[in-house]
């Protein structure tokens, strides 16, 4: 685990390394994805608390990573081994990674609620997707708690699902994360 | 109260009109089936070269469009793995175009080479865009920043240095050289003189979106932005603000792609279609979804130099001519059948007619739908008919039916009144009504009627003054009316041509006038004051200084037949056919025609159902709905432009800027082309090769070969026309030079004829000098002959010979009888070879052996020969015959032989030269002696090898060294 800060912080800071000088790492301290997939016959929820990631207030950036196994809560336990072995392939791309830049602007020493798009690529089943995701910040007391519900398209990044399932897995999944972050 | 009874009336009775939706009102699209050509390929973008070729940049390579075919462009194969992004116009003939993977390419005809290949270490970023200026080439990136180029090197400016954000969408050049980016992080103005410089315009400035997608400059300096998540704004880059349309502030057609400026209206290419914002007049809002609501998620736009529009899914391409043609398609079957006349008012409100009563309703309003008010009620039998419309200086209508009369009607109040016959009218079917200020005008199937506006009581009974046959008019059947600028009005008779009536008398002209077709349909007037005729079948005629000018098919007409005419603000002459509409350019001539493959198949109006409205926009009342064009100044005179693409040799293509050629390139192939995107098929050729053949030659076909042209200067040239007229039409030309072949030119031809002279005077003179040694040895020979002869006959010679004889023949018979023999041998081949130029050395010496022989008899052991010569060189070599001989004649003449004193001649031959020596011991009395001996032969071998004789005299020795003939 120690591994994924180190990539993480290096990741960031080493892009942005032009404006280094002001770096301020807000760590996750506590983070939540979830998912729901509503098909016509069935409605598939899981979530996962072992979101990692940072935020770079100093250059606006950010970097959230999870691991796709980690998700939990399927209707059975033959339908998490599915997901994980056909669908995202978790072994092949152990990691769902989101990695981009805050569109507007943040005031992290100013206590208020934000909402901002976050752009970034969104690497998910070992393929890279451009994505615009709204986000609430809201900034208090040197900690973040961050917001985001998006969804996406399996096709976009090459999960197929077989046709015989599709009345029971939707072609859209709806994702959303919570997310509390501390300054380091 | 009775007013008030009846506004009430009408107020409850417009409460009860049906409104209809009708399908939108949307320009006509034209899809170019690239889906068909390249299956699966990602449009990226759209470019037009300065040639006017449309590019199609896709993930599939590079592929030019010239209206008829699409052309994959013979590119790199290295590029193969990157989709093309971005392109730019760099001159007349080169373009460049940007990958996916951040490589700039420079594309110059079938010619292509690398400018850019970007240093980024951690990706590859695609070309988001490019432009540039004399100070060099700017190239952005998605998530690169920008790269300045300039010369063979370049700079990149990023987060790095002085970027707020690397991911820029766009870019703009402004005059003050500015390049203007839209990113991630705003609006970045980029200063590249002196120290560069980085500005940002962002949120905190106004700027209502962090993420500018697109940059499109106005023509008052400000700049059209298009966002990510809140549509367009327009910035003032001077005051830096921003300013949004009311009608733009609530977006919900997501990210704006593209922005492309026309006249009036900005278009923006969305997820959700067309975005056409009228920013000029109304301030009108609507959307776009072109091919019938299929195409939604719009990629990109292109604006071309001919004002086309060309849009993409990213798909498919479509097309939109810049004449701005539009058609409101009705979906309700109310709309169905022909529209019989069509009228849009000063207030903008369009009102047309059909079989079912007569509609209203407000151009560009609602987002795409329409909403059609009618049908009015009017107080005429049911299913009336209406043929005409007319709206007088007070905004009232007048409605002409046919049998019923007119009815005036008034839009605001709803309130209307018949007229017919029992109120004056001449005739209750009326046919066409105009006028001006205050005078109406009604054409009927019985005359024409005319009455003064009363204004004062719009509804009261107007005096009718009615005209007929008998007041002069041509006949009593008139299809139109018409009033021209000068107060003088034009009548359109059945029959009897047209009328004119200047307010005193009616002058009637027709075939003895020179107006060649006796049925007027619609009559009107053009700029430059001239009235065109609309005749049933024989197309328009012009009046024109008291005569009529014919315009027909020949003249670029798409059909002889038309059913009205009509002038709109910009000058235009619009024509309405069956299955086209033409626009003519009054002043020019020039033709261009709207058909079928506009979509104009079947509109089949009716007779003068047109009408223009203060905008300029025509309106057209049609069999399958309502027409609306909105045409460009001299719109008629537009035409196709010719390109000529490549002069081949054989084939292969000539090198730009090469114009003289050589004697063997004589097969020459040219191709040329027309970007004519509305109609591509109606372009036809002319062409000529000026010094080979005069005469223009026409076709269909874009490439023509000329086998075997001979040398000369030509000058090939093409000019195109979609009409059939060539005249007044741009020619393009390549002039170029077949060199004639080397014998045929004239440096050759001199230094030809100087080296024939100079060599037949050399053979005259050689001849000459061998005539004259041919003499000169001629004349030594018969000299040497006759010299031999003398001495040989010499009776010295002879007396001692016989002396020798004497004595022998006493002591030793056989020595005699040898003696007589040899003596006779050297007389016989004396006689043989003194004929001969030359004899062999062999001969020579056999010769010289008997004369030896005899000598020695006299002379005994006193007289002695040596002789040493390669056997080889007696047959190899030649002399004059005698030569050796006569110099040991001489040696025997000139010295004393006796026992004290005897002689030795040696003949030896070194090289080729023969050493005849001698010992001296001079005669004490000396013989005489001419010399000529010597002499001769001194000269006979000269003449013959060139080469002198020499004599070499010491007091002991005297040697003759004489050169060798050798035997060739």
């Amino acid at each position: 685990m120690n591994k994924i800060w180190l990539l993480l912080t290096l990741c960031i800071t080493f892009t942005k390394l032009a404006i280094s000088q002001n770096v301020a790492l807000y760590k996750i301290t506590a983070g939540e994805v979830s998912f729901v997939s509503e098909a016509p016959l069935e409605i598939i929820s899981a979530k996962s608390e072992k979101l990692k990631g940072v935020i770079n207030t100093g250059s606006n950036t950010f970097a959230f990573t999870i691991p796709v196994n980690s998700f939990d809560g399927f209707n059975s336990q033959l339908q998490k081994e599915h997901f994980n072995e056909n669908y995202v392939e978790s072994e092949r791309f152990p990691n769902a990674i989101f990695k981009g830049k805050i569109i507007e602007f943040v005031d992290f020493f100013k206590d208020g609620v934000y909402d901002v798009r976050a752009k970034g690529f969104l690497e998910l089943h070992g393929v890279r997707n451009e994505m615009i995701i709204p986000c609430r910040l809201e900034v208090k007391a040197e900690k973040i708690s961050a917001e985001c519900s998006f969804e996406i398209e399996l096709e976009d990044f090459d999960i197929k699902v077989p046709k015989i399932v599709n009345q029971k897995i939707a072609n859209t999944i709806a994702i959303s994360v919570t997310s509390q972050l501390k300054l380091n | 109260m009775r007013i008030v009874k009846g506004r009430l009336f009408i107020c409850i009775l417009w409460l009860a009109f049906s409104t209809h939706d009708v399908y939108g009102q949307v320009p006509v699209f034209k899809s170019l089936n690239f889906e068909r050509y390249s299956r699966k390929s990602n449009v990226q973008c759209l470019h037009q070269d300065m040639q006017g070729y449309i590019w199609i940049g896709s993930d599939n390579g590079l592929i030019r469009y010239n209206g008829l075919d699409f052309a994959k462009h013979p590119f790199s194969d290295s590029i193969s793995n990157a989709a093309i992004t971005a392109m730019w116009n760099l001159d007349e003939n080169a373009f460049l175009v940007g990958l996916s993977d951040g490589r700039v390419w420079e594309i110059r005809g079938s010619h292509w080479n690398l400018i850019l290949q970007p240093d980024t270490i951690d990706g590859k970023y695609a070309v988001s865009s490019i432009t540039g200026n004399s100070n060099g080439i700017y190239v952005t990136t998605y998530g690169a920043g920008v790269y300045h180029l300039y010369g063979k090197s370049f700079k990149r400016y990023y987060t790095g240095n002085i970027l707020p954000d690397d991911y820029i969408y766009c870019s703009y050049l402004d005059s003050s050289g500015c390049l203007w980016v839209g990113s991630d992080g705003g609006l970045q103005c980029l200063k590249f003189e002196g120290e560069v410089s980085c500005t940002s315009v962002t949120t905190r400035d106004g700027l209502p979106d962090n993420i500018v997608r697109v940059i499109k400059p106005r023509k008052n300096g400000k700049l059209w932005l298009g966002l990510q998540e809140y549509g367009i704004t327009l910035f003032n880059p001077k005051e830096r603000s921003f300013e949004t349309p009311e009608q733009l502030k609530s977006w919900d057609y997501g990210p704006v792609n593209s922005i492309i400026q026309l006249d009036n209206e900005i278009w923006s290419a969305t997820p959700k279609g067309i975005v056409d914002f009228e920013f000029a007049g109304y301030k009108r809002l609507r959307l776009i979804n072109p091919n019938n609501n299929e195409l939604h998620d719009l990629k990109f736009q292109l604006h071309d130099m001919y004002d086309n529009v060309w849009v993409t899914d990213g798909h498919e391409v479509f097309y939109t001519p810049g004449e701005n043609i539009e058609f409101l398609n009705f979906t309700d079957s109310l709309f169905s059948g022909n529209i019989h006349s069509i009228l849009a008012s000063f207030d903008g409100v369009v009102w047309f007619s059909n079989d079912k009563g007569l509609f209203s309703f407000q151009p560009f309003t609602g987002m795409g739908s329409k909403v059609i008010s009618g049908p009015v009620k009017l107080p005429v039998k049911k299913n009336s008919k209406i043929i005409c419309m007319y709206e007088d200086a007070s905004g009232m209508l007048w409605i002409g039916f046919f049998d019923e009369g007119v009815v005036r009607y008034d839009p605001v109040t709803g309130l209307s009144r018949r007229f017919t016959e029992n109120h004056g009218l001449v005739n209750n079917n009326i046919l066409s009504i105009t006028g001006n200020e205050d005078r109406i005008w009604f054409a009927t199937l019985g005359g024409v009627s005319s009455c003064e506006i009363n204004s004062s009581d719009p509804f009261a009974v107007p005096t009718f003054k009615n005209y007929t046959e008998e007041n002069g008019l041509g006949t009593n059947f008139i299809y139109t009316v018409f009033t021209d600028k000068n107060g003088k009005v034009w009548f359109g008779t059945d029959g009897k041509g047209v009328t004119v009536y200047d307010g005193v008398k009616f002058t009637n002209f027709h075939q003895t006038s020179g107006l060649k077709s006796s049925v007027i349909y619609s009559i009107t007037e053009d700029w430059g004051g001239n009235i065109w005729l609309n005749s049933a079948d024989n197309g328009l005629f012009k009046f024109q200084a008291d005569s009529f000018v014919h315009y027909s098919t020949i003249d670029g007409l798409s059909e002889p037949t038309a059913s009205g005419i009509a002038c709109d603000p910009n000058g235009n002459l619009v024509v309405l056919h069956n299955n086209s509409i033409d626009v003519i350019d009054p002043e020019t001539g020039g033709v261009n025609t709207f058909g079928e493959e506009i979509g104009m198949a079947g509109i089949e109006p009716d007779l003068n159902v047109v009408s223009v409205d203060r905008d300029g926009n025509i309106w057209i009342g049609s069999r399958i709905g309502i027409v609306k064009l909105c045409l460009k100044k001299s719109a008629g005179s537009k035409s196709p432009k010719v390109v000529l693409n490549n002069a081949l040799v054989y084939l292969s293509e000539v090198p730009g800027g090469k114009h003289e050629f050589n004697s063997s390139d004589k097969h020459w192939t040219f191709d040329f082309d027309a970007l004519w995107y509305i109609n591509p098929v109606a372009v036809s050729f002319q062409y000529r090769l000026i010094g080979y053949d005069s005469g223009w030659i026409t076709t269909r076909d874009r490439l023509v070969t000329f086998p075997n042209l001979p040398s000369g200067n030509y000058e090939f040239q093409v000019r195109s026309s979609n009409n059939g007229v060539f005249e007044e039409r741009e020619i393009t030309s390549y002039s170029f030079i077949i060199k004639r072949p080397f014998w045929e030119q004239p440096w050759f031809l001199a230094g030809f004829m100087i080296i024939l002279v100079t060599s037949f005077y050399q053979y005259l003179r050689l001849r000459e000098r061998r005539m004259k040694a041919r003499e000169d040895l001629q004349r030594e020979r018969i000299i040497a002959q006759y010299e031999t002869l003398k001495n040989q006959v010499n009776p010295h010679f002879l007396f001692n010979s016989f002396n020798t004889l004497i004595t022998v023949i006493e002591s030793n018979k056989e020595l005699a009888v040898e003696y007589v023999n040899r003596l006779s041998d050297y007389f016989r081949t004396l006689l043989t070879y003194r004929e001969k130029d030359v004899i062999t050395l062999e001969e020579e010496f056999e010769l010289l052996d008997d004369y030896v022989f005899l000598q020695k008899k006299r002379y005994g052991d006193n007289f002695k020969m040596n002789k040493d010569i390669p056997v080889a060189a007696l047959t190899g070599n030649m002399l004059p015959p005698l030569s050796l001989q006569l110099l040991v004649e001489n040696a025997l003449k000139h010295n004393a032989v006796s026992k004290e004193t005897p002689l030795t001649v040696d003949i030896i031959i070194r090289n080729d030269l023969l050493y005849v020596s001698n010992n001296v011991n001079p005669k004490i009395s000396k013989e005489p002696s001419t010399g000529t001996g010597i002499m001769n032969i001194t000269s006979r071998i000269k003449i013959m090898t060139g080469r002198e004789v020499s004599v070499v005299n010491t007091n002991s020795s005297y040697t003759v060294i004489l050169p060798l003939i050798p035997i060739k």
